[in-house]
């Protein structure tokens, strides 16, 4: 039995992310291509709720999901148009390894953007780049007995409501965020690129069945609207919104796969920077009160993962290198 | 304790001590240890290899089910489920493996992940569940294979 194909066109919030569990539950393989009515906020399965402000989210009436699959917390609107690729683990084309996942089903994604003029590639682990910025973010994760992709193409893109509806320790580190998203995440609207999206479903719909074979077209039965509402009071769960992720001593935000901006205060010491390929590119480290400067450039000079780093910060800050090194590595 | 290298068996640059069994059912990689009637479970190298950096767990607690999930681990992106190798009760989770997960990838075989009491002591029996190094040895050269394919 080949794949099914659920091109479901405009969807309520909460369907678009129930569907794909959904059929991930009930070993259904397909792929969905879909949009969303209403915006929302989508958190990854181990992403902390405490990333989100949500007296902010309660003012706008904006929502939030979570996932239970990966990737980080996303903003979610009808600007973007949703693929999500359901194979079962044991179908031969679905490989062991979760980079060669990435990599295989993310190139029908790739094609898609190259179809309309963007010299699109994967950035492992599973961003899609042109021209160093981030034009698709993707997660998945291992449902049941099957495997999924979750990402989608943007059609255009405003960081502007996201970064208010996250929470930061300062204001600084809100407007870097701000900053780095602007520079580094564009959409098809950012080349110039302005097509139906009618246009951009038919293509990726095309690319995946190249890769999959042909694809059935289905509409979404009874048992899989049943299983979505069994699942919906599993997912809706305040226990599981709130408690599922997993807190950390400081605060990360990934902007792109090159770009993650951290935050770290704890008594005296205070940390903000911006980790880049293996190196960061930006540190400021607060010590009693004053900059530890020659510190910051011994670490700008440094590898991430040299092994010199630990050693750095030790003869700078002993008592809090081990956990300052976590924060720099983001591990 | 470091194991003597007869009681540890090498395929390729993947090592995989002798002294307990793999599990790998539902295409696990895990390996399962008795200690005074209770199961310790750990990733074993393959996993590790093939996975990369892990940067999150979860591991439920309470009743479990042979091949049911019982956590999650995160790494690159990617979520993977952990599937119980046996039924019984999870009665304890390495706390400090979780709040670090990269402990397992510098050395799975002394970072167990969580521990059952079992409800049948004789359990680990089955085509699911692997102690001898001739058939440990065909899996693993079997899945890298599978591996190299990729």
């Amino acid at each position: 039995m080949g794949f099914k194909l659920f091109n479901l066109g405009l969807q309520n919030w909460k369907d678009t992310q129930l569907i794909y569990h959904a059929l991930a539950e009930l070993s259904i393989e397909s792929l969905v291509i879909q949009q969303t009515r209403e915006n929302y906020i989508c958190l990854g399965m181990f992403n902390s709720a405490k990333e989100l402000d949500f007296d902010y989210l309660k003012r706008k009436n904006i929502p939030v999901f979570r996932r239970e699959i990966g990737g980080g917390t996303v903003w979610l609107d009808r600007a973007q148009i949703f693929y999500h690729l359901i194979i079962r683990r044991d179908n031969p084309l679905c490989p062991i390894k979760n980079e060669t996942f990435f990599t295989r089903f993310l190139q029908p994604v790739v094609d898609t953007y190259k179809s309309f003029g963007i010299d699109a590639s994967i950035k492992p682990a599973c961003d899609i780049v042109t021209e160093g910025k981030k034009i698709s973010g993707n997660g998945a994760g291992t449902i049941e007995d099957c495997k999924v992709l979750s990402g989608s193409i943007l059609l255009e893109f405003n960081p502007e409501t996201f970064i208010e509806a996250l929470s930061f320790p300062d204001e600084r580190f809100r407007k870097a965020a701000f900053e780095q998203m602007t520079s580094r995440v564009a959409s098809l609207s950012h080349f110039g690129i302005w097509v139906e999206e009618q246009e951009v479903r038919d293509r990726l719909i095309q690319n995946f069945s190249e890769l999959l074979g042909d694809l059935e077209r289905v509409e979404v039965d009874t048992r899989i609207r049943k299983t979505m509402k069994s699942l919906e009071a599993e997912k809706f769960d305040e226990e599981w919104l709130l408690e599922t992720g997993k807190d950390r001593y400081w605060r990360e935000i990934k902007i792109a796969e090159e770009c993650y901006l951290f935050h770290f205060l704890r008594d005296d010491t205070q940390v903000f920077g911006r980790r880049g390929d293996n190196k960061l590119e930006e540190i400021e480290i607060i010590h009693h009160g004053n900059r530890v400067e020659k510190l910051e450039s011994l670490l700008l000079k440094e590898q991430i993962n040299s092994g010199k780093i630990l050693n750095i910060i030790e003869s700078y800050i002993p008592h809090k290198s081990e956990e300052i090194f976590r924060v720099i590595k983001g591990d | 304790m470091e194991l003597k290298s007869a009681d540890v068996l090498k395929v390729r640059e993947l090592e995989f001590p002798l002294d307990r069994f793999y599990y790998r059912g539902k295409k696990s990689h895990l390996w399962v240890k008795r200690r005074d009637g209770i199961t310790e479970v750990g990733m074993d190298a393959f996993l590790v290899h093939s996975t990369g950096y892990l940067n999150y767990i979860s591991i439920n607690t309470g009743e479990v089910k042979q091949g049911k999930g019982v956590g999650n681990f995160e790494s690159a992106k990617f979520v993977s489920r952990i599937f119980s190798p046996i039924n019984g009760k999870i009665i304890e989770v390495n706390q400090k493996a979780l709040d670090n997960p990269r402990q397992i990838n510098a050395s799975p075989y002394t970072t167990w992940l969580f521990k059952i009491e079992p409800s049948n002591p004789q359990e680990l029996e089955g085509d699911d569940f692997i102690s001898s190094s001739i058939e440990l040895k065909e899996w693993i050269e079997a899945d890298l294979i599978e591996l190299d394919g990729e």
